[in-house]
């Protein structure tokens, strides 16, 4: 991975240039753009996972928001009842989502991708009933209220060292998916996508590569779910509905189905779009109405962009990107010569 | 009592909801994520047609009209350009749409609660010591015609055979000279009626509110428990599920009804999950 990213002298210089910028811009951006930026670090974990499932293993997974829920609210159990420590309560965030994701999964020895968007909902109405029933019992009210954590001896209190902290696991999370989908479990997850009797007849094991993808994904949007509450410093019920899971779809979509960059680029243009509208509506001073029902317009549009990317781009923004950056690397030629180039 | 005619009402109810799926996933094998929102929809606009047309029947009609028509739009505008695509880009797209619907009726009707009104108000002792509102045998008897006209429809017409030959095998059934869009379009449209129909029947009975998809999401649960592809599996489902919910209401925790169909959904898919009726070549087909 390092070494085709140093292939070329330009790409040398675009990295570090990148490098110099992505250190750099916490300390010359406005403290709400770089809340921004945070929140969209967090939720390309989260997209990264559901992308994880649905493009690379071809599986249905409805239970995003509850596998999040799961994360927040083993978080807040952990750092309020037991005051432990941020490197304690992530790894077992993870191992809390893994086993929810294996109780969503079980279904997946015996039924295809498709059914398991029925397992997943009713996993995901049943962490959240369970969340809430933990807030009104413990008399929480609005939500859990969680203190900010500490590495060593800096505590994450600004958004700068929530800034590294964040982007540095988001790449993390990435690299690792990355390398996943390169090895065994990738390319049998993407041969049981393509033709799962096919993948049966060379050898793989469909329902423990299955259960593994499920695993996996859940554990790592625990991970999401857990650093979003840690960063909001809350962990309410009410936050993990339904429509959380539609805005994660709609990243994925919207990003590109299967493509590493697509979760990315999807969770950036998900994560920024209501923040735009709110500065467009806040702009034209619209009517009362629609600031009164915001969320709810909010969710209808990503479903809007669901629909209309599926129609019309169903490989996502990484498609495009693929397809403009062929654009200019042939310009002013539309087509490859027809001798082999060496790639 | 109160209890035995609240479950034969809830029960009638989510048969007619786990039809109205089911009928929509045995011609596609698409899983219509927006049937919730539909029964919802429909609920709001039969608020608003009863509100200027006062014969209840014609405007009963009417809005099934407008049901069907939902269906097949969403059909031949958003489900049609997907085929060749997987399958499950459909199922996110009903996702997606379903959303977009919800938030029409809330945009719309600006979550009001009220109750569809219907002129027809009386009580009925039965013997046994049930006693039935009028609303509620409205109900009744209407998921009973429902279920008699959509029976006859799939034996004896000559589209109902089609319907179940495209359910069957849409290759086979192409070559033969049945229009598959055309047959497809119009279980979406039925599909849809039959949501619309249990939305109007959940709005005479209790209250047309945003909460009412969570109860038609019950569906889902009633579609698979009965076995996906059967339709005649939807009416026990419907009881087993409406009997665990007001039981659970009554001596367990009111709160926990809504979380555990999802609960005999998750063991019915773990133990069972072709349903009670359903084949079990039917998981190997999708």
């Amino acid at each position: 991975m390092a070494i085709k990213a140093f292939e070329t002298p330009f790409r040398k210089k675009c990295l570090i240039a990148g490098v110099i910028f992505g250190v750099a811009f916490p300390f010359i951006a406005p403290p709400f753009i770089l809340h921004v930026i945070n929140l969209i670090a967090i939720a390309s974990i989260g997209a990264l996972a559901l992308n994880l499932l649905i493009g690379n293993a071809g599986l249905l997974s409805l239970g995003h928001a509850g596998f999040m829920a799961a994360g927040a609210f083993t978080t807040a159990i952990m750092t309020v009842n037991f005051g432990m420590p941020i490197w304690i309560v992530l790894p077992a965030a993870i191992l809390i989502g893994g086993l929810f994701g294996f109780v969503a999964g079980l279904p997946s020895y015996k039924l295809k991708g498709i059914y398991l968007g029925l397992s997943t909902l009713a996993v995901h109405h049943i962490i959240q009933y369970g969340c809430s029933e933990y807030q009104y019992y413990g008399g929480f009210g609005y939500g859990i209220v969680i203190k900010a954590p500490s590495i060593g001896h800096v505590v994450l209190t600004n958004k700068i060292e929530w800034y590294f902290f964040l982007w540095i696991i988001a790449a993390l999370v990435a690299l690792f998916i990355t390398n996943l989908l390169r090895s065994k479990p990738g390319r049998a997850w993407v041969a049981i996508r393509d033709r799962d009797i096919a993948a049966e007849v060379i050898g793989i094991n469909i329902g423990d590569y299955k259960i593994m993808a499920f695993i996996l994904s859940s554990g790592l949007t625990s991970l999401a779910g857990s650093l979003y509450a840690y960063y909001t410093a809350v962990a309410s019920a009410d936050q993990y509905s339904f429509s959380l899971t539609i805005s994660y779809f709609a990243m994925v979509i919207v990003g590109g189905v299967g493509s590493v960059l697509g979760s990315f680029l999807g969770a950036f243009l998900i994560t920024v779009l209501p923040y735009g509208l709110m500065y467009l509506t806040g702009l034209f001073e619209v009517s009362f109405s629609v600031k009164e029902y915001f969320s709810i317009i909010e969710s209808a549009i990503f479903g809007i962009v669901i629909v209309l990317f599926l129609l019309a781009e169903p490989m996502g923004l990484a498609e495009i990107w693929r397809r403009t950056r062929i654009y200019f690397e042939l310009w002013p030629f539309r087509y490859k010569p027809l001798t082999i180039t060496k790639r | 009592m109160i209890l035995l005619s609240s479950i034969i009402v809830l029960g009638t109810i989510y048969a007619l909801l786990g039809a109205g799926f089911v009928i929509v996933y045995r011609t596609s094998r698409i899983l219509n994520f927006a049937h919730a929102e539909v029964v919802m929809l429909s609920a709001y606009i039969a608020i608003t047609v009863s509100g200027f047309i006062s014969s209840q029947i014609l405007g009963l009609f009417i809005v099934l009209f407008i049901c069907f028509l939902l269906g097949s739009l969403v059909y031949f505008f958003l489900i049609r350009p997907l085929a060749g695509y997987s399958i499950l880009s459909a199922i996110i797209l009903t996702v997606a749409v379903g959303v977009v619907l919800q938030a029409i009726s809330i945009l719309g009707w600006r979550g009001i609660t009220e109750v569809i009104p219907i002129s027809w108000r009386a009580y009925y002792s039965l013997p046994g010591g049930l006693r039935l509102s009028s609303a509620e045998i409205t109900a009744i008897s209407l998921t009973i015609i429902f279920f008699v006209l959509l029976g006859s429809f799939y034996r004896f017409s000559r589209i109902g055979q089609q319907m179940r030959a495209t359910a069957e095998k849409p290759l086979l059934s192409a070559q033969r000279g049945v229009r598959i869009y055309l047959i497809s379009g119009l279980a979406w449209g039925i599909g849809f009626a039959a949501a619309g129909l249990a939305g109007i029947l959940l709005g005479i009975n209790y209250t047309v509110s945003l909460e009412m998809g969570g109860i038609a999401i019950s569906a889902f649960v009633v579609a698979l428990v009965g076995g996906m592809d059967s339709l005649l599996g939807t009416i026990p489902a419907a009881f087993i599920i409406a009997i665990t919910e007001r039981l659970t209401i009554a001596y367990v925790n009111p709160r926990l009804a809504e979380t555990i169909p999802f609960v005999i959904l998750l063991l019915v898919l773990i133990f069972k999950p072709w349903g009670l009726f359903g084949t079990e070549e039917e998981l190997e087909r999708v």
